[in-house]
C-alpha cells in the first residue's frame, strides 16, 4: 500500500496520523510481568507470586507493577498514582493468572484462607461465580474494585505505620465492610 | 518452692479450668500459656525413657498417668505413624524407627513427643500436607520429611502448627517441600537445627522455608535453609529471635519481615539470595552480627529497609552486594560499627528517610559509598565513619580528618536519574567531574556530609 496514493486520494494526513495513534493505543494492554525480577512499584518487594501480581498502564504506555492487588489500590490513591495519566489497571484471574482482567470488571474475594503477599488477602476472578465458588471454599467476602480501594484506604490510612491498623483489620476482617 | 509459687500455680489452674468451661481456652491470657508451659516443662523433665509412670497434671487440671512410649516400625507397636498418633495420650512419646513411611496429613491433636530414631523418612509422595499439629507442647525431632506438593491455593507444609503453642521442632530434614515449617497462631515455639532444602525456581510456584504468621515469642535458631521463596518469613510476629541461621539461594529474600515489631536477628548468614533481607513495615528491630554476602542482581541488595522505625543495625558485614543497605521511608534507625566492603552501593538512602544515624562504620572498596535520590537531603547524620576514599589530613592529630567528607559522588546522582550512565563509571571525565564537585559542591546534597571522618578503620 502506498501512503502517497492514499493521501492523494483524499485521506487527510491528520486522519492517517490519528488512525496510527489509535492503533498504538489499542496495544496498551497488559504487558508481561517478570516474576522474581521486577519489584513492586509501591512497596518495593520483589514480585514472586503470579496469582497476585497486578499492573497499571499509563496513557504513555508505561507499565507499573505490583506484587499484590492491595498495593495497586494503594498506589492509585497515593500522591504518585494521582499524578499519573492512567490508561488501565489489570488484575490476574486467580485460577488462570495469564488471563488479565480489567480491575473495574473483576470480582474479588477477601479471605484469610487465601493469603496475599501484603496481608490484606485479596484475590481476583473473571466472574462472580468464580469468586463465589472460591468463597464457599475459603470463606471471606466477595467485593468489587471500589470496595477494594476503600478497604485498602481505610486499612493503610496511617501512612508510614498504617499497618498497625491493617493488623487489627486482618484479624477481624469479617466486618471490614 | 515457696508459698507464693503455689498460690500462683493454683490460681493459674483455676483460671485454666474456668477458661475451658467458657470455651475460651485458645484465647487464654498470656499468663495462662506461661502456666501451661511450666507444667509441660516439668513433665518433659520427668518423662522417663522406660515406661515407668509419673503423675503430671494435664491442661485440664486433672491428673493422669503419662509417659508411655510407643514404637513405630517393623518390630514396633505400630507399623504406621497415624495409628500410633491416635493411640497416644497427652504426655506420651512416639519413637519412630528408621525406615520409609508413606503417610501424609498426619494429625497431632495431643501433647506428644515424636522422636525419629535413625532418621526415619516420611514420604508424603506429593499427596498433601506432612504433619499438622493442633495441640500445645508437641515436640518433633529427628525426622526427614519429603515431597510436599506445591499448590496455588493450599499452603501445604511439611510441619504445620495451627493454634498450638509451646512446641519444639528440632533437628529435622525437610527435602523438596512447599512450605517447610509453618507456624500459624503458634506462640512460644522453638525451631532449631533443622535443614530445609527446596528446589523452587522463579517461574514455579514457590513458598517459604520457615513461615510464621501471627506467632509471638518464637526462637528460630541454627537452621539451614536453601531454595525456597523466602528462607524465613515473619508476618505479624512479635518479640521473636532469629539466630545463627544459614540462609542461601532462596528466590526472593533470605529473611523477610512484614509488620513484625520488637524482634531481633543476629549471627545469621544471608548469602546469594534474590536479595538478602527485607525488613518492611516494622518497628524496633535489632539487627546485629549478621553477614549479608553476595546478593548480586540488577536491583538486589543485602538489606532493604521499607518503613522501618526506631531500629538498630550494628556489627554486621555487608560485602559483595549490588546495594548494601537500601533505605526507604525509614526513620530513627541507627547504623553503627558495620563493615561495607566491595558493594556496588554501600548505602542508598532515599530522601523519604529521616533522622537516621550512621556512625563508626567502615566503607571500603565500594563503587559508591552513599547515594540518594534528592539534593535536598533531609536530616540524616553521618559522623565519624571511616571512608577509604577520604583524602583529607589530620593536623591536630585527634584521629578525625580536618576537612569534612562528602560521601555522595556527583556521578551517583547522575546514575540515579539515568542508570545507563553507569558504564562511564571508570572514565576520566567522570573522575574529573567528581573531583570538581568535591572541591566546590554545587549539586550533591549539602547536608549529607561526614564532618568528622575517621583517619583509621574502626576495629571490628
Amino acid at each position: 500500500m502506498n501512503l502517497a496514493i492514499l493521501i492523494k486520494n483524499g485521506l487527510h494526513p491528520v486522519v492517517l496520523v490519528s488512525v496510527l495513534l489509535l492503533t498504538a493505543a489499542c496495544d496498551r494492554g497488559p504487558q508481561e510481568i517478570r516474576i522474581g525480577q521486577q519489584e513492586c512499584d509501591h512497596c518495593r518487594m520483589m514480585i514472586s507470586q503470579e496469582p497476585f501480581a497486578t499492573q497499571l498502564i499509563t496513557q504513555q504506555g508505561r507499565q507499573y507493577v505490583f506484587d499484590a492487588i492491595e498495593c495497586m489500590a494503594a498506589f492509585v490513591d497515593s500522591g504518585e498514582g494521582r499524578e499519573l495519566d492512567i490508561h488501565s489497571l489489570w488484575v490476574p484471574d486467580f485460577h488462570n493468572p495469564e488471563n488479565w482482567i480489567a480491575a473495574e470488571s473483576a470480582w474479588y474475594l477477601q479471605s484469610d484462607g487465601l493469603r496475599s503477599p501484603m496481608a490484606l488477602n485479596f484475590s481476583a476472578y473473571a466472574d462472580e461465580a468464580g469468586a463465589l465458588s472460591q468463597q464457599s471454599e475459603f470463606g471471606g467476602q466477595v467485593i468489587r474494585w471500589v470496595e477494594v480501594r476503600a478497604i485498602v484506604g481505610e486499612s493503610w490510612s496511617g501512612g508510614t505505620h498504617g499497618h498497625s491498623h491493617a493488623h487489627v483489620k486482618s484479624r477481624s476482617q469479617n466486618h471490614t465492610h | 518452692m515457696d508459698r507464693k509459687c503455689h498460690i500462683t500455680l493454683w490460681m493459674a489452674l483455676a483460671m485454666l479450668t474456668a477458661g475451658m468451661a467458657n470455651g475460651m481456652f485458645l484465647f487464654a491470657a498470656p499468663g495462662l500459656s506461661v502456666a501451661l508451659e511450666s507444667t509441660s516443662e516439668n513433665s518433659a523433665e520427668l518423662t522417663p525413657v522406660n515406661n515407668s509412670a509419673y503423675f503430671v497434671p494435664d491442661d485440664a487440671g486433672r491428673s493422669e498417668v503419662a509417659g508411655r512410649t510407643y514404637v513405630v516400625g517393623e518390630r514396633g507397636d505400630f507399623a504406621r505413624i497415624a495409628d500410633a498418633l491416635s493411640a497416644a495420650a497427652d504426655g506420651d512419646t512416639i519413637r519412630i524407627e528408621a525406615g520409609t513411611y508413606r503417610e501424609y496429613q498426619l494429625l497431632v491433636d495431643r501433647q506428644v513427643t515424636i522422636l525419629g530414631i535413625g532418621r526415619p523418612v516420611i514420604d508424603v509422595e506429593h499427596k498433601g500436607e506432612g504433619i499438622r499439629i493442633i495441640a500445645d507442647n508437641v515436640h518433633v525431632e529427628g525426622l526427614e520429611i519429603r515431597n510436599v506438593p506445591t499448590s496455588h491455593s493450599r499452603d501445604h507444609a511439611a510441619i504445620r502448627f495451627e493454634r498450638a503453642s509451646g512446641g519444639k521442632v528440632i533437628d529435622n530434614i525437610l527435602d523438596d517441600t512447599f512450605f517447610g515449617i509453618y507456624l500459624a497462631r503458634a506462640h512460644d515455639m522453638e525451631v532449631r537445627d533443622n535443614r530445609l532444602r527446596a528446589y523452587q525456581t522463579r517461574e514455579s510456584v514457590a513458598a517459604n522455608g520457615i513461615h510464621l504468621w501471627n506467632s509471638n515469642r518464637a526462637v528460630i535458631a541454627d537452621n539451614k535453609i536453601i531454595g525456597h521463596r523466602d528462607g524465613i518469613y515473619l508476618e505479624y510476629v512479635q518479640e521473636s529471635g532469629i539466630t545463627g541461621n544459614h540462609v542461601e539461594k532462596n528466590i526472593r529474600y533470605g529473611l523477610h519481615f512484614m509488620f513484625s515489631d520488637d524482634c531481633e536477628y543476629r549471627d545469621n548468614r544471608f548469602e546469594n539470595n534474590g536479595a538478602g533481607v527485607a525488613v518492611m513495615y516494622s518497628r524496633r528491630v535489632m539487627m546485629k552480627q549478621n553477614q549479608f554476602v553476595n546478593n548480586w542482581g540488577a536491583s538486589s541488595y543485602g538489606l532493604l529497609l521499607k518503613e522501618i522505625t526506631d531500629s538498630e543495625i550494628f556489627d554486621n558485614e555487608f560485602s559483595g552486594n549490588t546495594i548494601g543497605i537500601r533505605s526507604e521511608g525509614s526513620d530513627r534507625v541507627k547504623k553503627y560499627r558495620n563493615s561495607f566492603h566491595r558493594n556496588g552501593w554501600a548505602i542508598r538512602i532515599m530522601a523519604s528517610s529521616m533522622d537516621n544515624q550512621i556512625t563508626e562504620n567502615n566503607f571500603i572498596d565500594n563503587a559508591f559509598d552513599v547515594s540518594t535520590n534528592s539534593r535536598r537531603h533531609s536530616r540524616n547524620n553521618f559522623e565519624a565513619n571511616y571512608w577509604d576514599k577520604y583524602s583529607g589530613y589530620d593536623l591536630n592529630g585527634d584521629g578525625f580528618g580536618d576537612v569534612p567528607y562528602r560521601p555522595v559522588r556527583l556521578f551517583s546522582l547522575i546514575v540515579e536519574r539515568n542508570p545507563m550512565a553507569l558504564m562511564l563509571l571508570r572514565s576520566i571525565f567522570v573522575q574529573i567531574l567528581d573531583l570538581t564537585e568535591r572541591v566546590m559542591p554545587t549539586i550533591t546534597p549539602e547536608t549529607l556530609v561526614d564532618e568528622k571522618p575517621l583517619m583509621r578503620k574502626v576495629a571490628l
